[in-house]
């Protein structure tokens, strides 16, 4: 929550009571509710690197939909990074548990549409069945959404070479937070010194690749550039924060269908 | 180290600052809740967080960013109100502090309005890890030094808001408040029924509509409110060290050796 980058943004904790009361009498119903990680993004990103990207797009959703922007839930599953310090998640269903007491709440709250937005590939998964999930448990129709959300512009973008560093940048951004990427530019500068620019990560142990062959098997990321490694074309916010906006435009597109989508499941259930 | 965010910082600054002895982290929670004509739906999230930076910037610790949707009292009926069922945030409350005491924290630190959560859950995590975790209840962290200076709750509300940087929201509160006072309102009454039962103990509600649990009535001094939290955080830190020992005195001691009276007893078997 900062003054930043929320202008002309709803953001529900900064509303006023009449200001949320006179969005409901005006017919506004969108909740649009970010989640977060807390984990190791290499040796030169920021731990909150997931959150802020989601965070960004969910503020732009909110922009452009005149949405209300609910305050990210900032954790959640951690994944393959546990080793790096600082990284702070819970198990998926206890995740998944407080997620489904929180649309309940959003409902109850007088929101109808719920979207919620994820960047988390640890999350990626529980967040794909999470909407029939809770469908079945609360009658609730609610809808996830991860990555470029089928944009195709933004996946024309990431494949030219906008990755997450300069996502994580431009996230910050367009949050206000131009201080923070200076820092992690700086980050990034120390880390190629160290590690080289672009580094080829490792193959994984011999081990490891054979028992993949049989399906998933738990790991850690064995190198500290595995996750992300430092690239010194990923340090300028702006094809970043361009990424996200076209993310964004592409989401809100699709809005609409969103209360019919609603509407006729919840009248079906 | 400039930054006390979690999210802020990369593994490595992270993993730098333990191997040098940082061991301090905390854990904010606040809510999204109807409490006054003049207050942003998230002020205790606001408070919470206000808080939780203090602490961390006083005692050289890291603060997570806080979970910001959580079980709510009466205004669970009033639009906008998040009241979130109280056992699953419970349950990731907890997890959260498993979390962070396996990644290399010894000092944890809960920092919430709600009872439950500050009480049971340090005490269901010493008895699981048989490290103490200390749950801080905001209500009577700044109780006193709010006392003190004769304001209200929604004055140090707004204070955090200062705190935080964010001018213009506090702007806006404040506008509100003046406008609220200017047309003469006043918050709807609680029913009469409720307000005899409480005389005896405690009963769920709903609020009605136009109550307001802090109406802008009195004096609204966002410094004193930053003061009040400055204190107040200030207050905490020397019992970190405290914390700090009491770990180590735990480690220690080895096992709880309740029936051989060794949490009561130091190493030369004096009562402690």
């Amino acid at each position: 929550m900062t003054d930043r980058g929320t202008a002309g943004v709803r953001a529900l904790g900064d509303m006023l009571p009449r200001e949320i009361e006179a969005y409901f009498d005006e017919g506004g119903d969108l909740a649009i509710l970010p989640i977060g990680s807390i984990e190791h993004h290499g040796p030169h990103l920021v731990n909150g690197c997931d959150g802020y990207i989601t965070l960004a797009k969910a503020q732009e959703v909110a922009r452009l939909s005149g949405g209300v922007l609910f305050p990210m839930i900032s954790t959640c599953w951690e994944g393959a990074t546990n080793v790096y310090s600082g990284g702070i998640g819970v198990r998926e269903n206890v995740f998944v548990d407080y997620l489904l007491a929180v649309v309940r709440a959003v409902r109850k709250a007088g929101f109808r549409r719920i979207l919620i937005i994820n960047s988390h590939g640890g999350n990626f998964y529980a967040m794909r069945v999470f909407p029939q999930h809770c469908l079945r448990e609360t009658g609730l129709a609610v809808m996830t959404v991860y990555g470029s959300a089928g944009c195709e512009e933004a996946d024309h973008a990431r494949k030219e070479g906008v990755g997450e560093a300069a996502s994580l940048l431009g996230a910050l951004h367009l949050l206000g937070q131009d201080d923070l990427v200076n820092e992690i530019v700086e980050y990034t500068r120390k880390a190629i010194e160290e590690f080289g620019d672009r580094r080829t990560v490792d193959p994984a142990p011999a081990s490891m690749q054979g028992a993949r062959r049989l399906g998933v098997v738990g790991q850690e990321y064995f190198e500290e550039y595995r996750h992300a490694q430092p690239d010194s074309r990923q340090t300028d916010p702006r094809p970043g924060a361009e990424l996200i906006r076209k993310i964004a435009r592409h989401i809100v597109k699709h809005l609409p269908a969103l209360a019919k989508h609603v509407e006729e499941t919840e009248a079906r259930d | 180290m400039h930054r006390r965010l979690i999210t802020e910082l990369p593994s490595r600054v992270i993993n730098k600052w333990q191997v040098q002895g940082g061991d301090v982290c905390i854990l904010p929670v606040g809510s999204v809740e109807v409490l006054g004509p003049h207050l942003p739906m998230g002020a205790r999230t606001f408070v919470a967080e206000a808080f939780a930076k203090l602490l961390a910037e006083a005692g050289d610790g890291l603060y997570l960013p806080p979970v910001p949707l959580s079980p709510v009292a009466g205004a669970a009926g009033l639009p906008g109100t998040v009241d979130v069922s109280e056992p699953p945030v419970n349950r990731l409350l907890r997890a959260l502090l498993d979390d962070m005491l396996k990644t290399g924290f010894r000092r944890i630190l809960l920092v919430t309005y709600l009872d439950y959560a500050r009480y049971y859950l340090p005490v269901e995590f010493y008895e699981d890890h048989e490290v103490a975790a200390a749950g801080i209840h905001l209500n009577e962290a700044l109780w006193r030094p709010t006392e003190k200076r004769g304001i209200g709750n929604d004055s140090v509300m707004l204070g955090a808001l200062k705190l935080l940087g964010r001018d213009e929201l506090l702007a806006k509160c404040l506008d509100a408040a003046e406008r609220w006072k200017a047309e003469g309102k006043s918050a709807a009454p609680l029913p009469e029924a409720y307000q005899e039962v409480i005389k005896i103990g405690v009963a769920g509600v709903r609020f009605p509509k136009g109550y307001y649990p802090m109406p802008p009535t009195g004096v609204i001094d966002p410094d004193a409110g930053a003061e009040v939290l400055r204190e107040a955080a200030a207050e905490k830190v020397p019992a970190l060290e405290d914390l700090r020992a009491y770990n180590e005195y735990l480690a220690r001691r080895g096992s709880r050796g309740f029936l051989r009276g060794g949490w009561f007893r130091d190493e030369e078997g004096g009562a402690r």
